[in-house]
């Protein structure tokens, strides 16, 4: 005989992801999903973005297959960090982020960063709750990144082009990048930018203080 | 390299509606992904294959489904089992 089900496969992951987003909705925290290859820039990213922002207000989740180097990192600029070690597995999922968040004081934040493993295939098959998806990619990557892994690329709604203070040395199309990433996910916004010089930052900073706000 | 867990969840799910509807034996699941997922059909029905080894499911056919369509961004989901009812041998709750 034959059964229909019509349930979704990560309906767990799925339900867990609901009841973070319900917790920090009530607190009036923002979550956001930082996903990217490994050496893309995501932990200098947010180190860079601390110093424009208030780190008492932010928390950070720091997902790694093993070690706390990047988690000690960002704790060095004032933020209160978690640090996830996944043991080998290639992703975080919600329940991790579940009980990250009991490790975080919720009250006086505003937002928490959640940096992924970096890779760019499992992590954007789970939803942590998040209420924002970003991903970074380094100019070094190259060109075809959004067609080579389109789910990474359609499923967030910032691009971070890391790294751009290499442009000169590179070989690379920049603008080729944005309009591959615009083919996959129309609605993108990008921003360029180096998390080494700050060039390019003040309008990512503008966007995350708004979203914030 | 998450397929493991999507079979893990697969099988879990199965087995629920396998108990709920008294089969004694799954013999098929059919699953439904999104034109965007980015899950390596193989890799996971071998995954399946390693995890589903009680009698109940074991040697269960995976048909993987494609759905055609640009605007799903991220959807799998189990869209059938098929089995066989047997009341005197229903599946226990816990493997």
């Amino acid at each position: 005989m034959k059964i229909k089900v019509l349930k979704p496969i990560l309906e767990a992951n799925e339900s867990i992801a609901d009841e973070v987003r319900e917790v920090l909705r009530e607190q009036g925290v923002k979550l956001v999903n930082i996903i990217g290859s490994p050496g893309s820039g995501k932990t200098s990213l947010l180190e860079k973005t601390l110093t424009y922002l208030s780190p008492e207000e932010i928390g950070i989740i720091e997902g790694d297959i093993s070690t706390t180097y990047d988690a000690e990192r960002v704790y060095c600029m004032g933020a209160e960090v978690v640090q996830i070690n996944t043991q080998g597995a290639c992703h975080l999922d919600a329940n991790m982020i579940k009980e990250s968040l009991q490790n975080l004081t919720l009250n006086n934040k505003k937002i928490i960063f959640i940096e992924n493993v970096g890779n760019l295939v499992c992590p954007a098959e789970f939803r942590l709750g998040e209420d924002l998806r970003i991903i970074v990619l380094s100019l070094t990557e190259g060109e075809h990144k959004p067609l080579k892994y389109p789910l990474s690329f359609k499923s967030s709604q910032v691009l971070i082009i890391n790294k751009i203070d290499l442009l000169p040395h590179l070989k690379v199309d920049m603008k080729g990048i944005i309009e591959e990433a615009k083919k996959i996910n129309p609605d993108l916004k990008v921003f360029p930018l180096s998390s080494l010089s700050g060039e390019g930052f003040s309008g990512w900073i503008e966007y995350i203080r708004r979203f914030i706000a | 390299m998450h397929e493991l867990t999507l079979a893990n969840n697969i099988l879990n799910i199965t087995r629920r509606v396998a108990q709920e509807n008294s089969l004694s034996r799954v013999t098929g699941i059919t699953i439904k992904l999104g034109i965007w997922s980015c899950v390596n059909e193989e890799s996971l029905k071998f995954a399946l294959h390693c995890i589903a080894n009680e009698p109940w499911i074991k040697g269960v056919n995976l048909k993987v489904e494609k759905i055609e369509q640009e605007d799903i961004i991220q959807e799998m989901y189990i869209e059938s089992i098929e089995g066989e009812k047997n009341e005197d041998k229903s599946i226990e709750a816990h493997s």
